[in-house]
């Protein structure tokens, strides 16, 4: 009885602590580029951006020792290089849109969207396939403004469909093992011989 | 923030794997307490520290830093691989999982479904060739060997999905290699124990050998960390080199310890055998586990139960209620008329809907428990007369339908969501029905007659896993009081007419507790039970009689599972572009026309026609003697598991996309009452919301089906006799049908949808 509750109540203080916010995850590096004593590495996952969510990282490292900086403010904008790729707008998770950036303008990195917490990074939405360029501000106090830049290929979404076919397999594999069960039992209840006995 | 700070703080929380591996980490915690008490000697806390300790090792590897870390230090993702092969299946299987897990598991499951399974021939057959030493060897080195190939390793480096495979096979076969290495009890060995050291030595030659060539190879293996920002000063070779030996010298010892206490164990004289002290009476044998405990009673608990039992606690509750209520009027009334900046168009849409269904699935009926509009009545009782019966005529759920389906047009013909005026009203509304409802007439007749809110509970509160029901049926028998349903002079008995020997399910329960109060003999509890159990029995309830037999609670049902999608659907993008094509077509169709006609064909024909559809296929090919409107009594309520699921995830939806909304609607209403400074309140807070949200979404709908298959397969059996092929063809046009909400149901979550009770939308 008691331990009912207690798991019930673990299971509620899981689920809260589970439903965190929307993470960027580190991922694949796009570019990297060393300027003003600064290297900053602009990393993507999907390795090979779609159309739809992306999680968009940034670290930002002393050029000389490596260093994590953790301290600076990080912005980015992303445009599509050929304008005609704006009007589409890409599936997304309903869910996920609520805290995911889609003004591409000017939009912020920081620490509390990444996984790896020396990253800068923002989850944004892609809304259409095409080149796009992106331009990433690194602002530190008292230092002059970094600038970098790079293309990203954003590849067409794929289905939706396809990045959750595995929770489609739960219920014919629920099925298959009910009917599996069932028919143990039932195997079980016949008597061997009955047959010939009856016959 | 330091970089310290920053690296410590890398951790990530992975839905269904952490899931996974609390609620294993729980059924073996239940498991092994039940079984200790029959085998001390052979579960003691070191076994459970070894089981949670190899669980909590599977968390560290894919969730702490290192995974974070990992695609940047291969040294820190051969540690992480190190934990998942090495460490975690080791302390696994020396937590002996196999009786705890299975004691540990509901008792359903594991007498219905794992006990049959893990005693079928073909599975034991195929779990002795698995577990024999030569495959789980080969197994093991071969998945090491070829995920260390660097295409593999690379793939698994860009894709996050590879990688989650990845790990997978490392624990799969790390677990198939411990196994004869540890032995875990009940298996018995299919090698002589001298075999395990060659059978150790041999997986370290090759941990030895593919270690060497990382921490001697003077060249990076894996591109992809040479294109990575270098943390610190080591570049990618050193680091290849540092992951080598972090394999080789941990990663041998691991194999190394074990070979030498088998060898020690081997080399000492053997130890006379004693048997374990076994308590009488009890077997080890799994068929015999669990042995059944109590069935939980909420109204048992320790200081809980009497708080949840006492009439305070009740009002206090519901005074709060009330207070919400009244300030959610008085902001619906004279606050600014933007649903996101107002509480009438945040809280009873988002968060009470919300919650409310999470305590039904969670606990039972709480909000009829904590109801604000019974709190109203019962002071008006003191001053009001409430000594007529309510009309013979009326003694039915048919005015619910009917405020039930009024209400979903209304819902979205007026947007009433988005109208903090019209929700006040509404609120208003609903106080002053049940005030002079109950006021005038005798009972809860509001709640049982007219509440549509108290109707879709009640709907909910069928898939419950509590239900106020008698403790022991044979202290009823001999009560000659009945006390739960008449009352006594201090305490008012059911004012639903529910009596509860009788009592079958949670339908028309409000959970008020009054029976619980009544019983003289102490007799009645709020008991765990299995959720949806009643599908598929058509049983007889007290105050209801067989749901197959009400046409007005059918009804209710039809406009609840139907309107579950229909008021889904209505929120996402096609469907609503749909609506303004059709009233475009129609010479500018006023929307409330328009929404009518929505929900009449979606909640009235389409069911119509599907559900006759059904019955007359049953009918024709299932040789079914009964009329296709009582066929379709019987299977109609199967299929409520899927409406309830839906309203679940809808609902659910809307809380976690919009749970902070009320924070600054309350910063704005105490910048009003010049009780903060006046700074503009955050309009965009942050919420739950969490990208895998879909997959909880998919996965409550995929229970509702499967939930729905099982009840439509249970009236099917009943109707159709035991044999199994007869009970197919009646069942299988209504699994058709079930499929068909399935399948709407899948395509409405995938919607781009409204992001009601935000800013955006």
């Amino acid at each position: 009885m008691k331990s009912r509750i207690q798991r019930l109540a673990g299971f509620c203080l899981v689920w809260f602590v589970l439903t965190g916010t929307c993470r960027a995850d580190g991922g694949t590096v796009q570019f990297t580029a060393i300027r003003q004593g600064l290297q900053v590495s602009v990393f993507t996952d999907p390795g090979i951006p779609s159309a739809g969510p992306l999680d968009l990282s940034v670290l930002v490292q002393d050029a000389a020792t490596h260093a994590a900086i953790l301290d600076a403010e990080v912005r980015a904008t992303l445009a599509p290089e050929t304008p005609k790729t704006l009007p589409a707008s890409a599936w997304a998770p309903p869910l996920c849109a609520a805290n995911s950036t889609s003004n591409l303008q000017s939009f912020q990195l920081d620490h509390r969207a990444a996984q790896n917490r020396l990253y800068y990074a923002a989850l944004v939405q892609i809304p259409a396939a095409g080149r796009w360029r992106l331009e990433v501000d690194v602002l530190r106090r008292g230092t002059q403004a970094v600038s970098i830049e790079g293309a990203l290929q954003v590849a067409d979404q794929v289905a939706p469909w396809t990045s959750y076919w595995h929770l489609f397999l739960f219920p014919p594999l629920a099925i298959g093992l009910f009917v599996a069960v069932q028919s143990r039992r039932s195997a079980r209840r016949t008597p061997q011989g009955a047959s010939s006995e009856i016959a | 923030m330091d970089v310290n700070d920053a690296i410590y703080g890398s951790w990530s929380f992975r839905l269904e794997p952490v899931l996974l591996l609390f609620l294993a980490g729980v059924v073996y915690l239940r498991g092994w307490f039940r079984v200790r008490r029959l085998a001390p000697g052979r579960f003691d806390g070191w076994r459970l520290c070894c089981f949670e300790g190899g669980l909590f090792t599977v968390f560290i590897a894919i969730c702490s830093p290192l995974d974070a870390f990992g695609s940047l230090l291969l040294q820190v993702h051969m540690v992480q691989h190190l934990l998942l092969m090495m460490v975690a299946p080791a302390l696994l299987l020396l937590g002996q999982p196999y009786l705890p897990l299975l004691s540990g598991m509901p008792r359903w499951l594991a007498r219905d479904v794992a006990g049959p399974l893990l005693t079928s021939p073909w599975l034991k057959q195929a779990g002795r060739r698995l577990t024999h030493p030569a495959v789980c060897w080969l197994a093991y080195v071969a998945a090491t060997l070829l995920w260390h190939l660097p295409p593999f390793y690379e793939l698994t480096l860009h894709s996050s999905a590879w990688h989650e495979f990845e790990h997978a096979c490392f624990l799969t076969t790390a677990l198939l290699f411990w196994w004869p290495v540890i032995q875990p009890w009940p298996s018995r060995p299919r090698w002589p124990r001298w075999a395990m050291i060659p059978y150790l030595l041999l997986a370290d030659f090759e941990n030895t050998a593919l270690s060497a060539f990382l921490s001697f190879y003077d060249r990076v293996l894996y591109p992809t960390y040479e294109r990575v920002p270098r943390l610190g000063n080591i570049s990618a070779v050193s680091d290849q080199n540092i992951a080598g030996a972090i394999m080789w010298v941990p990663g041998s010892l691991l194999f190394l310890i074990p070979a030498g206490v088998i060898a020690w164990q081997f080399l000492s004289p053997p130890r006379r055998y004693r048997p374990m002290p076994v308590p009488a009476g009890s077997s080890l044998s799994p068929a015999r586990y669990p042995s059944g405990p109590r069935r939980t009673d909420l109204l048992r608990l320790p200081y809980l139960g009497r708080v949840l039992k006492s009439l305070v606690t009740r009002r206090v509750i519901q005074s709060v209620l009330f207070l919400l209520a009244a300030a959610i009027v008085a902001d619906g009334f004279f606050g600014p008329q933007v649903a996101p900046l107002n509480l009438a168009g945040v809280l009873p849409w988002i968060h009470w809907r919300g919650f409310t269904v999470i305590a039904l699935v969670l606990l039972g009926n709480v909000f009829c428990y904590a109801c604000p509009f019974t709190f109203l009545r019962d002071i008006g009782r003191k001053f009001l007369p409430a000594d007529r019966n309510w009309p013979r005529a009326l003694r039915s759920k048919w005015i619910a339908v009917l405020l039930l389906a009024i209400y979903l047009w209304a819902y979205e013909a007026f947007s009433l969501w988005n109208s903090p005026w019209l929700t006040a009203w509404i609120i208003v509304g609903y106080f002053t029905a049940a005030f002079v409802i109950d006021g005038i007439f005798r009972g809860a007749s509001f709640c049982k007659y007219v509440c549509p809110i108290g109707q879709f509970h009640f709907f909910q509160a069928w898939f419950s896993p509590f239900e106020v029901r008698v403790r022991t049926p044979d202290v009823c028998r001999d009560c000659r009081s009945h006390a739960c349903i008449r009352g006594d002079k201090i305490q008012r008995g059911c004012e639903l007419r529910l009596f509860q020997p009788r009592k079958q399910s949670n339908q028309d329960c409000t959970f008020c507790l009054d029976c619980v109060r009544a019983c003289p003999h102490d007799n009645v509890g709020v008991i765990a039970v299995k959720p949806a159990a009643a599908l598929g029995h058509d049983l007889s309830t007290s105050g209801v009689g067989k749901i197959s037999r009400r046409l007005d609670l059918l009804a209710i049902f039809t406009v609840l599972i139907f309107g579950a999608y229909a008021n889904a659907a209505a929120m996402v993008s096609p469907v609503a572009g749909f609506l303004e094509w059709f009233r475009l077509s129609f010479g500018l169709l006023p929307y409330p026309v328009a929404v009518a006609w929505f929900y009449v064909v979606l909640v009235m024909v389409l069911p119509g026609v599907l559900l006759g559809a059904c019955g007359w296929i049953s009918q024709t090919f299932g040789n079914c003697r009964l009329a296709i409107k009582d066929i379709i009594s019987q299977f109609l309520v199967d299929l409520a598991p899927l409406g309830a699921a839906m309203w679940l995830a809808h609902f659910m939806f809307h809380l976690f996309a919009a749970s902070h909304a009320p924070i600054p609607i309350l910063q704005r209403i105490l910048t009003d009452l010049h009780w903060l400074p006046a700074n503009l309140p955050a309009w965009h807070p942050r919420s739950w919301a969490f990208p895998e949200w879909l997959d909880v979404e998919f996965f409550l709908l995929d229970l509702g089906f499967l939930v729905s298959l099982l009840g439509l397969w249970r009236t099917a059996r009943r109707l159709g006799g035991t044999g199994s092929g007869a009970a197919l063809r009646l069942a299988l046009p209504w699994m058709g049908a079930a499929l068909v909400l399935f399948a709407a149901g899948v395509w409405i979550l995938f919607q781009p949808m409204q992001m009601r009770g935000l800013m955006m939308q």
